[in-house]
């Protein structure tokens, strides 16, 4: 599928120190990253591989992440991202929530920050077939 | 061993020149939390812990390691490697998420 520009958006949650980020593409779609998906700030955007973009969404457009288990919003908006190369780094509290879980989420099996190369999460290595 | 990604934010946070020591301390407590992380999810998973309680001892595990890495790198050099207070850092999990 041809590239669309894939987009990361950051809203201040009131009465947190977090932001909740969200993704979109320019071909319509919403990934709410188990929040809300409209309004707040646009904080990075890329041409990326859209077919890539929605396979690592999944149905739930959860991206694997059980939320507070092995990561937050922050984790599934970069998952989804990772098709284009971007991360919700802008967005307030990211410093911490990749401190406690990684950029992309924890390894609910040993609890070990996953990695695109290093340690690819399953929908990455699922998503990446052929 | 901490996350890569970690180690390159903290340098580019903090400054090339930041102390080697302070780091491995912080990578410590980054290990520790995990693992109690993992233990509060085993108890989850197995019906021993009610989420509501997981999600309060998540929090406070987060909260009370943050207080930790404030100690090893003082109030300002927690806020500027992770761009909150220590003590706001339990508070990342949006409960209306988690529930």
């Amino acid at each position: 599928m041809s590239n669309q520009l894939l987009k990361g958006y950051a809203i201040a949650i009131p009465g947190l120190p977090a932001d909740h980020t969200y993704a979109l593409s320019d071909a319509g779609d919403r990934w709410p990253c188990g929040g809300r998906c409209a309004g707040g700030a646009l904080i990075c955007q890329a041409p990326g591989n859209l077919r890539l973009a929605r396979c690592l969404a999944g149905a739930d457009n959860q991206a694997g992440i059980v939320y507070s288990v092995t990561g937050v919003c922050h984790q599934i908006a970069n998952r989804i991202l990772y098709a284009c190369g971007q991360t919700v780094c802008g967005a307030r509290g990211y410093g911490w929530s990749v401190f406690v879980y990684g950029p992309y989420g924890l390894d609910a099996a040993s609890f070990k920050s996953c990695h695109p190369v290093r340690r690819p999460w399953r929908q990455l290595q699922m998503c990446r077939r052929p | 061993m901490m996350d890569a990604e970690f180690k390159e934010m903290a340098k580019a946070t903090l400054g090339a020149g930041f102390d080697e020591d302070k780091l491995e301390q912080i990578q410590a407590l980054q290990t520790e939390l995990r693992a109690s992380l993992a233990s509060l999810y085993k108890q989850l998973s197995l019906g021993s812990l009610a989420k509501a309680d997981y999600l309060n001892l998540n929090s406070e595990a987060q909260r009370i390691t943050a207080l930790r890495c404030e100690a090893v790198l003082g109030a300002d050099g927690f806020i500027k490697l992770f761009g909150i207070p220590a003590a706001e850092a339990g508070r990342v999990i949006d409960p209306a998420l988690a529930a």
